[in-house]
């Protein structure tokens, strides 16, 4: 029997089916509750979407914000602000550094990050008196870290007006290539001149520094712990899209460069 | 306290997001496929009340169209390309070492025209009915059945520039 050419393709899927992993679920809920947060229109327009425009931010708010992780399984609770809310304000985004440094845990700023980011811990709840920092830094007015606890690692972004966001992302893949660049998590928020970006991702050991490129925007990322993270302000016309270059620094001072579409994405 | 419309939008979002999501998946960066697939949801949302029955096309309808939108700042755009796998699935029991190991398949898809892409992915991959595709098209069945001929038989000419197996010919389904 002759192959269907479909047929042969069929297996080269880039999406096939799997099990959401506990982030999955949480980001599904996420976009669920921005979603339903908006109201409903009545009017009968045609179903075509308008020019793209970004949602309005998701605060995961004190203790509602919690994933309930059990045998793999996913229980998500999450919280919404008002359609006007925005995430991180657009002062607080002004002050924002290309290049960022380092965060002192025990000066105000980094004290207040880290309960920020202890309270909006998303994952399973534990007792854990000393989760880990990794990654901490500070572009201007806002802070950012990983903070893992118990077996979940959450993404904080936090300003210093106590505004930020949290997100459960994926542990550090085992077996990690030296010179891996990966990314586990990316997104956009806020609207006009309140809109950043971020992504964060599993870098190899090999890999000391990452920069991304884009059209206005350049941003060197934070790498530590087998992490990188970079995020930047985005307003106007500004953006990193797949074009934009990402320079990958290995501790031998080599240096690679690649587009940003191609920098491949965490998958399980 | 959720009302009914709310609870009833939240059961048919839990049913489509897989869909919705490796939709978006197989068309859009990564890092922009959350964006789109909330924008998808969230006009079905406020037009709620005239979502088909079946949602899954119209869905995929909005999400094609909100890709597109996006990149018609740069330029216009009628398709959306589609991605492909560099390697077929391990376990896919479609897979036959005798092929996969001759044929760029990969590679000739990327060479189709993403008109082509589309029309094939609608079909291969969203798993989509005649009419369904039709419907994400915008375009007719008899148009879409059409397409979709066509679009086989350019995927089987691009396959053939590859090393093929001696006696192995490729049909497009239509013979």
């Amino acid at each position: 029997m002759k192959p269907d050419v479909t047929t042969m393709v069929a297996p080269y899927d880039v999406a096939p089916p799997h099990s959401l992993s506990p982030a999955e679920h949480h980001r599904r809920d996420d976009i669920l509750a921005q979603i339903m947060a908006e109201p409903p229109l009545a009017a009968a327009a045609p179903p075509a979407p308008a020019r793209r425009r970004r949602l309005p931010a998701l605060i995961l708010a004190g203790g509602a914000a919690a994933v309930l992780v059990a045998g793999g399984v996913a229980a998500v609770t999450v919280s919404r602000v008002s359609k006007n809310s925005q995430l991180l304000s657009s002062v607080e985004l002004a002050a924002w550094t290309p290049t960022p440094a380092k965060l002192d845990m025990s000066s105000p700023t980094g004290r207040r990050a880290l309960d920020y980011c202890r309270r909006h811990l998303t994952g399973d709840r534990t007792d854990d008196p000393s989760p880990a920092v990794t990654g901490a830094d500070l572009r201007g007015k806002i802070a950012s870290m990983y903070l893992t606890s118990g077996p979940d690692t959450t993404l904080c972004l936090v300003g210093s007006d106590g505004a930020g966001l949290s997100e459960l992302v994926d542990p550090v893949p085992a077996g990690l290539p030296a010179d891996a660049l990966i990314i586990d998590t990316a997104g956009g928020h806020g609207n006009g001149d309140a809109s950043f970006s971020y992504v964060g991702g599993f870098a190899g050991a090999a890999v000391k520094g990452v920069t991304l490129q884009g059209s206005g925007i350049a941003v060197r990322a934070t790498v530590e712990g087998g992490r990188w993270t970079a995020w930047w302000p985005e307003p106007g016309d500004a953006t990193l899209d797949d074009d934009a270059s990402v320079t990958v620094t290995s501790a031998t001072g080599r240096t690679r460069t690649l587009r940003y579409g191609a920098v491949p994405f965490f998958s399980r | 306290m959720a009302t009914s419309s709310e609870a009833a939008f939240a059961a048919l979002y839990r049913a489509q997001y897989e869909d919705v999501r490796r939709f978006v998946s197989r068309r859009a960066h990564p890092s922009h496929v959350d964006d789109v697939v909330a924008e998808t949801f969230l006009a079905a949302w406020r037009r709620y009340g005239e979502l088909p029955a079946e949602p899954r096309a119209w869905l995929f309808g909005v999400a094609r169209n909100n890709m597109l939108n996006a990149h018609r700042g740069a330029q216009r755009q009628q398709a959306v390309a589609v991605r492909i796998a560099a390697e077929p699935a391990p376990a896919s029991p479609d897979r036959t070492g005798q092929v996969d190991d001759r044929l760029d398949v990969a590679g000739a898809w990327r060479r189709l025209d993403p008109r082509d892409q589309e029309v094939l992915a609608l079909h291969v991959w969203d798993g989509l009915s005649g009419p369904e595709a039709a419907a994400v098209l915008g375009c007719s069945r008899a148009s879409y059945a059409m397409r979709l001929t066509r679009s086989k038989r350019r995927l089987a000419r691009a396959l053939r520039t590859s090393a093929i197996p001696a006696g192995l010919a490729l049909t497009t389904g239509q013979e």
